[in-house]
C-alpha cells in the first residue's frame, strides 16, 4: 500500500448521501464533493497541485476500482470532473458509492502521508462540514 | 497628537537572537526582505516569525508563487517545532498565486494580492519567493507595470493596509542595487557561507529603518525548534559599572599555595589564563578551581573543548556536574563560533546563576570553530572574555603551550594580553626526572609572587613544592645547579 490506511472516521457525506440511490445521483454527489475538495485545497496547493494529487489517487484506486481507469485518462484538465462522473454514472449504484468512496479515502490517505494528518484534517474540514450541496467550499472569515 | 512624533512598535520575532541583532524586534508595518542563496533558510525563518506573530486577531497571508511547490513547503516546514496545525486557516492562511503568476501580469498579481488582502485584513502578509514574480515578469516583456511599480505598490498598499510584509526571495544580486532595495524598509540577507570543508549559515540586517542594528555578520543555526541567531555577546552596563577596588575581594582557586603565590587568591571578576604543556596540569586545576567554589556554595560553568563528556574529568568533577553545581556547554556541534559559545556560556551562567566559568582549553575551542573563524579568533576571544567579564563572573581559561625553551610565551594566540592574571607551567629536566614548574606570571594591580615552584600531581591534585632555589636556567628546560660561589655557570 503506499498510503497508510486511515482511520474511517470522516465518512464523506455524499457517499453517505447516495447509497441507495442510482449511480447517477452517486456520480453527481461524488462530482461535487470534488468540486469542494478543488476549492478547498487549490487556493492553497494551486490548482495544477490539486490535479495532480488526484490524478495519482484515481491511478492508485482503479487498481481495486476498474472502474477509474477511464476516470484516470480522461483526467485531463484541472478541475475538470467529468470523466469521473461518466466512470461512475456507468456503474451499479453500490459499484459506484464503492468506488467514489475508494477514491475519497486514497487522496484523503495520500495528502496525510505528504503533509500529516492533522493539517490534512484541517484543509479539508470544509469539505466534510458542508453537506453534499453542490457549491464550493466557502471561506469563513478570519 | 501635539507631542507630533510616530510610535513605532517592535514585533518580537520569535527567531532566538533575531530581536537582539535587529535592535529590539522588527518594525510593525515595515515593509521587508528575506534575501539568500537557495537553502539559507529563508521559508523557515519566514514561517518561524509568521507563526510567532499570527494570531486571529493579527492574521497572516502567505502567498506562495510559483517557485517551491506549497505541498513540499508545508511537508518540511511542519518538521520544525514552531509548525502549529490548528493555527492554519484560524490564523494563518496559504493562498497560492501561481496560477495568476504564470501569465506574467504584474497587474494581475497584484490585484489578486490586493483581494486577498481585502478579504482577510492580515497584519502580516509573506509572498514566497519573490524571484518567481521578477521572472514572470522578465520572460513576459510586456507587462502593463513593471517590476519597480509593483513593488512600489505592494509596499504602499501593505503600509497602508496596516500589514506587516515580508517578501522572500534568492534573486538579488547584492553587487547591483535594486530598486527593491529602496522600496523595502528592511533588508535581512542570509548566506551560507564557505570556508574549506565547513559550511556556517550568516545573517545580516543590511538596512532596517528607524533603529539601530548589530552591523555585521550573525551566525546561526537551523535546528529542530527552527532557526537560532547568535547576536554577538552584550556587556551588562550594570555590572561593568559596579563599583569598589577590583581587588577587593578574591577567591581560593583550590590550590593554597597557588593563592599566595596569587597574592591571596585570584580576584573576583579576573580572567586567569593556564597555560602550560600537555599534561602538566591544566584541567586538574580549572577542576579544582570549580570545585572551590561549589564547596562555597557558588555554581559554574565549564566549556571543555578537549575531554569527552563524562570521560576523564575525575568523579568530583562529575558530581558536581550530576549535582547541577556546575554547566556543561556542548561543544560538539560542528561550525562552531565564538559568538555562539558566548551565548550558550552567558546562557548558562544567567540560568546557574553562575560565579566561575572554566574555558578548557583555548587550543581545543580554536579546533572546533569552522575553519572561516580562526582567522579572527583573537578578536572574537577579546570580544567573548570581556562579556564574560561584564557579568561579573570569574573565569579560567587554559592554553595549551609547545615548551620551547629558547623563548618564554604564554599562549600561542597573543592572548596573553587579554586576561587578567597568568600561570605558566612548564617542564624541566632535573636529576634525571621530567619535573614540573609553576609561576605566576601576571596578576593585574596586584603584588604576586615570583617564584617557580616545583609542583606534583598526584589523587589529591595538585601539590606544589619547594623553589629551586639551587638551580638556575629553569626556563631553559635544563637547569643547571648553582654553584656555592654565585658565578653562573650557563648550559652547553
Amino acid at each position: 500500500m503506499p498510503t497508510d490506511a486511515q482511520p474511517n472516521r470522516t465518512t464523506a457525506p455524499a457517499d453517505h448521501a447516495a447509497r441507495d440511490a442510482d449511480a447517477g445521483r452517486v456520480a453527481d454527489a461524488a462530482t461535487s464533493t470534488w468540486r469542494r475538495v478543488e476549492a478547498a485545497l487549490s487556493r492553497i496547493i494551486g490548482k495544477r497541485g490539486v490535479a495532480a494529487l488526484y490524478q495519482r489517487s484515481l491511478y492508485l484506486a482503479r487498481a481495486d476500482h476498474p472502474c477509474l481507469a477511464a476516470a484516470h485518462e480522461g483526467a485531463l484538465q484541472p478541475g475538470d470532473f467529468t470523466a469521473l462522473r461518466t466512470a461512475l454514472a456507468g456503474q451499479s449504484s453500490p459499484n459506484a458509492a464503492t468506488a467514489s468512496q475508494a477514491l475519497l479515502q486514497t487522496f484523503r490517505g495520500l495528502l496525510a502521508n505528504l503533509i500529516g494528518d492533522a493539517l490534512t484534517e484541517r484543509l479539508l474540514k470544509s469539505v466534510w462540514d458542508n453537506p453534499s450541496s453542490g457549491h464550493a467550499a466557502q471561506d469563513t472569515s478570519p | 497628537m501635539t507631542q507630533g512624533k510616530a510610535s513605532i512598535r517592535r514585533l518580537p520575532t520569535g527567531v532566538p537572537g533575531l530581536d537582539e541583532v535587529l535592535g529590539g524586534g522588527l518594525p510593525e508595518f515595515s515593509f521587508n526582505l528575506i534575501a539568500g542563496a537557495p537553502g539559507s533558510g529563508k521559508t523557515t525563518l519566514a514561517h518561524q516569525i509568521m507563526f510567532a506573530l499570527a494570531t486571529p486577531e493579527r492574521p497572516a497571508l502567505y502567498f506562495t508563487v510559483l517557485g517551491e511547490p506549497p505541498l513540499k513547503m508545508l511537508r518540511y516546514m511542519q518538521q520544525f517545532d514552531f509548525f502549529d496545525s490548528e493555527m492554519v486557516s484560524r490564523s494563518i492562511r496559504f493562498i497560492n498565486l501561481a496560477d495568476d503568476t504564470a501569465a506574467g501580469d504584474l497587474d494581475k498579481v497584484l490585484a489578486r494580492v490586493v483581494a486577498e488582502v481585502q478579504a482577510h485584513g492580515p497584519g502580516l502578509v509573506f509572498v514566497d519567493s519573490f524571484r518567481s514574480v521578477v521572472l514572470a515578469n522578465q520572460a513576459q516583456g510586456n507587462s502593463f507595470i513593471s517590476l519597480e511599480q509593483f513593488v512600489q505598490q505592494l509596499g504602499m498598499l501593505m503600509t497602508s493596509w496596516q500589514a506587516t510584509t515580508f517578501l522572500v526571495g534568492e534573486y538579488f544580486n547584492e553587487s547591483e542595487p535594486s530598486p527593491i532595495f529602496t522600496v523595502a524598509d528592511g533588508l535581512i540577507w542570509l548566506r551560507q557561507s564557505v570556508h574549506r570543508n565547513s559550511m556556517v549559515r550568516k545573517l545580516e540586517i543590511m538596512k532596517m529603518r528607524g533603529q539601530a542594528t548589530l552591523p555585521g555578520l550573525h551566525t546561526f543555526r537551523i535546528g529542530p525548534a527552527g532557526v537560532h541567531v547568535f547576536a554577538p555577546p552584550q556587556f551588562d552596563q550594570a555590572v561593568e559599572n559596579g563599583s569598589g577596588s577590583p581587588t577587593a575581594v578574591r577567591l581560593s582557586v583550590g590550590v593554597p599555595e597557588l593563592d599566595t603565590m596569587l597574592g591571596g587568591g585570584l580576584p573576583r571578576g579576573y580572567s586567569l589564563l593556564v597555560a602550560g604543556p600537555s599534561g602538566a596540569g591544566k584541567s586538574i586545576l580549572a577542576g579544582a578551581f570549580l570545585a572551590e567554589g561549589a564547596r562555597g556554595g557558588e555554581t559554574g560553568v565549564i566549556a571543555a573543548f578537549e575531554q569527552r563528556p563524562n570521560r576523564s574529568r575525575g568523579q568530583a568533577m562529575v558530581e558536581l556536574i550530576d549535582s547541577g553545581r556546575v554547566g556543561v556547554i556542548d561543544t560538539r556541534a560542528p561550525g562552531l563560533s565564538v559568538d555562539e559559545i558566548s551565548g550558550l556560556l552567558i546562557a548558562e551562567i544567567r540560568r546557574l546563576k553562575a560565579t566561575r566559568v572554566v574555558i578548557d582549553s583555548l587550543s581545543g575551542f580554536e579546533l572546533v570553530l569552522a575553519p572561516t573563524f580562526r582567522d579572527d579568533f583573537r578578536e572574537s576571544l577579546a570580544r567573548m572574555v570581556s562579556a564574560l567579564a561584564s557579568t561579573g563572573v570569574t573565569v579560567l581559561m587554559t592554553s595549551e603551550l609547545e615548551d620551547r625553551f629558547t623563548d618564554l610565551r604564554f599562549s600561542p594566540y597573543g592572548t596573553a594580553f587579554l586576561t587578567d592574571a597568568i600561570v605558566v607551567q612548564r617542564y624541566i629536566e632535573v636529576d634525571s626526572r621530567l619535573q614540573r614548574v609553576i609561576a605566576v606570571a601576571k596578576v593585574r594591580s596586584s603584588a604576586h609572587s615570583n617564584g617557580l615552584y616545583l609542583f606534583d600531581i598526584d589523587d589529591g591534585g595538585i601539590r606544589i613544592g619547594e623553589m629551586l632555589v639551587d638551580q638556575e636556567g629553569l626556563l631553559g628546560g635544563m637547569p643547571t645547579r648553582r654553584r656555592a660561589a654565585g658565578g653562573a655557570v650557563g648550559d652547553a
